[in-house]
């Protein structure tokens, strides 16, 4: 292939991902151009562009209406607990099955995939059911077990395929030092897996931000709720006030693609960390 | 160059009684996944068992055991099986084309090609978005008075205009069309962490070779995501049998049941119905066609090897 | 080749659960200490440290959008009586579930907003978690129309097997649905007058066609169509025959039921509906009616509030009752009732408190304030509006409250129904037919026959 030849792929390449990120960024422009028009004119202005561009009141509306401040910090502490909970377990777990020996992996892994199969009716009642049980009702333990417990079938599934693919050389070379199997996990392979681990961060951050079925269940108290309750307070029996849920739902973005941006740097992070097939 | 090795054989040959001790002392890695699965996920399931043998409504502790009715009439039922149907399409149509795009994408972002980081932020935005924004910016597109409409009218395709979602016949395909777009984030960014994986060293070596781009896709990249392609593929089947924000929001299964699908079926039969035990019942006839499924993929991709 | 890196960032994360977890255990427990100890955690229980102060009881609703107004009458309740009010908002579709869930372990709250019909409170009642009212609270009770009383009042031989007889729930407001059609766009199409039959109608479709008017729109693809089929299902079985025929007595097919469904084979030959109808929700219908898109709409008393939302200039718009076709017997009745209905848990420890605040909602004054809000008809008779304050849209929808149907049979499963609708959404775009439809409601129904035995 001449260098004409691989101008042209270049150029291709390109055109594709260009082509892709106006189709995925189209909706986020539409939701912005939603949340800057006036009550009025989500239903009489169709165009994308808002009467006022600068507009800016649904936004100090919408935070105040819907009680941001105060959910905001409880989404923010639901998420950073119930990630990092889930990262430890996952990571520990996913190890296990796909590095080590161990007596009757095989089922536990089937059994942890069949509850990602099962689409339960009704699981946060049951759930609900539990946490109740065990005294735990109307606490922020209560939702944050239940929330880490439910993200680990697909945490650990996902971590044991990009661990079954690391090369056993790894742990080899480090066995004949003497090193404990958790040596190896904590020091070896957990930064190997920087990538993987990112991202089952990202995927958990989002489901837990997103999160309001379980929250609604379990809590008696909207004080406790997380930050998809501010939305929810602008769906109303009749009428949905688009301008100010777009508002809320733009500011609520905003945290995830940040973490998602500090995660992708630990993707770039893990490829320095070399040779790890073999 | 095979990049993958199985972790079967033990690694280090001691005697088999320690051995044996060590089998049973590795189980403490995933005790804490155990502890939190069995109280959690485990009384929820077991109770989705019991339901489904019984006339349950969710409020009344005292229901019937009706035995195997609830799995007769779910098994002979068409509405039933009309949704299956359906979420098999979905799962195909993404299989194909989503993860396609998703796979494409990731190769072509991990180029090192400019502008990549901004890239890797803007491909996951739609799976950051909720159903509800989706569902709604997605009615608008599709709306007879909508900009799809407009935008074939504007290049003189004004006989393809269509009321996408209120027709049997392209309802199916809009719904999945929308919800290809919210998930070809997630696969990119599965591809992406796999891709990322692979030392650059073989890129270098390939090159030094003289193998051009499509060699080195062929030869290094394929088969070096062949387990994360594995798992992405399971995830999607999962995804698209599953699916049900979209359909919730967009069309609640209608025209009919044109666009009915499983989750939407077991919903109803539970919270409009009242019927739990029927909802469990079809819930476990669901788990069970899901995990036979993964259990196919997984052989299928070992065989490969 | 490897990097023994210590991995520094995820000590610093284990650092973070470790603080992140104390701070919610800290929190949690706080929380629970106020709490009984023991396995049910009622939200009255917690109530009970402060019964040196005064009392207080617990509300939840789900009215997102008229959190605020409540929260200021229970303010203006607690002034008058020293009683506290813990109003608790839980919008969103998952306040049933936290209901079936709180029912289950004993800890609903001393009052709530009620999210379903008369067969899901049933199951409440049969397990005794709420409590009779209409004993408790008769006087209240005759505020109110009594076609909206009976909703949720079971008697003896009620369809879902109710034993402790009795009126289970009090009503916040009111509506009904009616068809509501635009004054302009009727006068443009040369029509002078709101139909009074359904033939009637059908012309008014064809005028309005022939002007390049689109006649009509609802939310055919939601949950209105069963609403838009009932007073056709009143018009053509009359009462009784229709609920004895619901309940398998006498047999659907035969029954005269597939005229009903011919209702809306009529409006699609006529071409009545607009673009999309198969799918349609009923704010995208109502919000093309505001914007003059089509000319008639079936929609609820509520709508009057909406179009106000969407658009305060839009004024020119009436209301007429389903018209009634020639060959149909009997008269037509329509769908309407409760908007909220209330609550009041049997294991609450504070009934009288409960009660009075009860009273206190539906009292004049306060249900003026909220008819505003819910747009809604207030359901304390003495609240409604003055004729000359009415515009003739709220007075026709306030007069259709004396053509409410108090029950409308059920069928004995609900898979009846969602056949119905499911085969109305295909008839609506010419996929299907009344006879076909009807012949699958009658494998549905003998389905569900079978399996009752």
């Amino acid at each position: 292939m001449g260098k004409a030849g691989e101008r042209l792929t270049k150029g291709a390449i390109h055109l594709l991902l260009l082509a892709w990120a106006v189709v995925s960024i189209f909706p986020l422009v539409w939701m912005l151009s939603t949340s800057l028009k006036e009550k009025n004119e989500i239903y009489t202005n169709k165009s994308l562009i808002p009467r006022n561009a600068l507009n800016f009141g649904n936004y100090v509306e919408a935070w105040t209406a819907g009680g941001f401040s105060r959910y905001t910090w409880n989404s923010v502490l639901y998420s950073a607990v119930v990630v990092t909970g889930v990262v430890l377990v996952s990571t520990l777990a996913a190890y296990g099955i796909s590095r080590l020996d161990m007596a009757g992996k095989k089922a536990i892994y089937l059994g942890m995939m069949a509850t990602l199969m099962i689409p339960i009716p009704g699981a946060f009642i049951s759930i609900y059911i539990v946490v109740s049980h065990l005294g735990l009702a109307n606490t922020r333990i209560g939702y944050m077990l239940p929330m880490v417990a439910t993200a680990l079938p697909v945490s650990i599934f996902i971590l044991k395929s990009f661990f079954d693919e690391l090369s056993r050389e790894i742990e080899e070379a480090a066995i004949i030092d003497g090193a404990a199997s958790f040596r190896i996990y904590w020091s070896l392979l957990l930064p190997i897996a920087r990538p993987a681990i990112a991202t089952i961060v990202i995927l958990n951050t989002l489901s837990v931000w997103n999160e309001f079925m379980l929250a609604l269940v379990l809590f008696s108290e909207t004080k406790l709720m997380p930050i998809q309750m501010g939305l929810s307070v602008f769906v109303g029996q009749y009428t949905t006030q688009y301008e100010l849920l777009m508002a809320a739902t733009s500011l609520m973005v905003l945290p995830v693609i940040l973490v998602y941006i500090a995660m992708q740097k630990q993707f770039i992070a893990g490829i320095t960390s070399g040779a790890i097939k073999g | 160059m095979n990049p993958i090795s199985l972790p079967n054989a033990p690694i280090v040959k001691r005697k088999s009684r320690k051995l044996a001790c060590r089998r049973y002392f590795n189980l403490l890695y995933v005790l804490p996944a155990l502890a939190l699965f069995g109280v959690f996920s485990l009384f929820p399931i077991v109770k989705t068992v019991q339901y489904s043998f019984t006339d349950a409504n969710g409020i009344n502790p005292n229901f019937h055991y009706v035995g195997l009715a609830n799995y007769r009439s779910a098994l002979t039922d068409s509405q039933w099986w009309q949704a299956v149907g359906n979420g098999g399409v979905f799962a195909l149509l993404s299989l194909i084309f989503m993860n396609s795009i998703a796979l494409l994408l990731s190769v072509a972002v991990n180029a090192n090609i400019r502008g990549n980081q901004i890239y890797r932020v803007v491909f996951y935005i739609p799976p950051i978005l909720s159903g509800i924004v989706v569902g709604y910016v997605w009615k608008w597109i599709y709306d007879p008075k909508g900009i799809l409409n407009a935008f074939l009218q504007g290049i003189g395709l004004g006989g393809y205009t269509h009321a996408w979602i209120g027709s049997t016949d392209t309802a199916l395909y809009a719904v999945a069309v929308s919800s290809m777009w919210q998930g070809v984030g997630g696969s990119f960014i599965l591809f992406l962490a796999g891709l990322q994986g692979i030392p650059k060293e073989w890129y270098e070596a390939a090159e030094i070779d003289g193998a051009n781009r499509l060699q080195k896709l062929r030869y290094i990249t394929v088969p070096s995501l062949r387990s994360v392609y594995t798992m992405v593929n399971i995830l999607t089947i999962l995804g698209a049998l599953g699916i049900f924000n979209q359909v919730y929001a967009m069309t609640m299964g209608g025209p009919g049941y044109t666009t009915e699908v499983p989750a939407l079926r077991i919903y109803r039969e539970a919270f409009t119905n009242s019927d739990f035990g029927m909802s469990s019942a079809f819930s476990i006839v669901f788990g069970v066609m899901l995990f036979i499924l993964s259990l196919i993929q997984l052989k299928l991709s070992r065989n490969k090897e | 080749m490897i990097e023994r890196r210590k991995p520094g960032w995820l000590s610093l994360l284990v650092l973070a659960l470790i603080l992140a977890i104390a701070a919610g255990c800290a929190s949690g427990q706080n929380e629970s200490a106020s709490q009984n100890n023991g396995g049910s955690p009622s939200p009255s229980d917690r109530t009970d440290s402060q019964k040196k102060t005064g009392e207080k009881i617990v509300f939840w609703h789900y009215l997102n959008d008229r959190h605020d107004l409540l929260v200021g009458m229970a303010n203006d309740f607690k002034s008058q009586t020293g009683i506290e009010v813990d109003v608790q908002l839980f919008g969103g579709d998952g306040f049933k579930q936290k209901i079936i869930a709180s029912a289950q372990t004993n800890s609903l709250p001393d009052l709530m907003t009620y999210f379903g019909g008369a067969g899901d409170l049933a199951k409440l009642i049969e397990t005794k978690s709420v409590m009779e009212l209409g004993g408790k609270m008769g006087d209240t009770f005759k505020k109110f129309p009594e076609s909206v009383v009976k909703a949720y009042s079971y008697r003896e031989g009620n369809p879902f097997n109710v034993k402790d007889y009795g009126t289970y729930a009090v009503p916040m407001d009111t509506n009904n649905m009616q068809f509501i059609y635009n004054k302009d766009l009727f006068a443009q199409a040369g029509i002078t007058e709101p139909p009074q039959t359904w033939e009637q109608l059908l012309q008014a479709v064809d005028k309005l066609n022939a002007a390049g008017i689109t006649p009509f729109a609802t939310g055919i693809g939601s949950w209105v169509i069963g609403p838009m089929a009932a007073p056709y299902e009143f018009a053509y079985l009359g009462e009784e025959k229709l609920i004895r025929v619901k309940e398998g007595k006498e047999p659907l097919i035969g029954s005269g039921y597939e005229n009903v469904l011919k209702i809306f084979e009529d409006l699609y030959k006529h071409k009545a509906f607009a673009e999309g109808i198969a799918t349609m929700d009923l704010p995208k219908a109502e919000q093309m009616f505001v914007n003059g898109e089509v000319a008639m709409i079936f929609d609820g008393s509520w709508a009057i509030g909406v179009f106000n939302q969407m658009d305060p200039n839009f004024q020119h718009y009436d209301v007429f009752m389903p018209p009634k076709p020639a060959d149909a017997a009997h008269e037509v009745k329509i769908t309407g009732g409760i908007g909220v209905p209330l609550v009041v848990s049997q294991k609450t420890k504070h009934q009288d408190a409960v009660l009075k605040f009860v009273d206190y909602l539906v009292a004049k004054e306060q249900q003026q304030k909220y008819a505003e809000k819910s747009f809604n008809l207030p359901a304390n008779m003495e609240a409604a509006k003055s004729e000359g304050e009415m515009s003739s849209a709220l007075r026709n929808f306030s007069l259709g409250m004396q053509h409410v149907y108090e029950s409308a049979g059920i069928y004995p499963s609900p898979n009846v129904d969602t056949a119905m609708q499911k085969g109305v959404q295909l008839i609506v775009i010419g996929q299907s037919t009344p006879d076909k439809v009807l012949k699958q409601m009658d494998e549905a129904l003998q389905k569900a026959l079978k399996e009752k035995k």
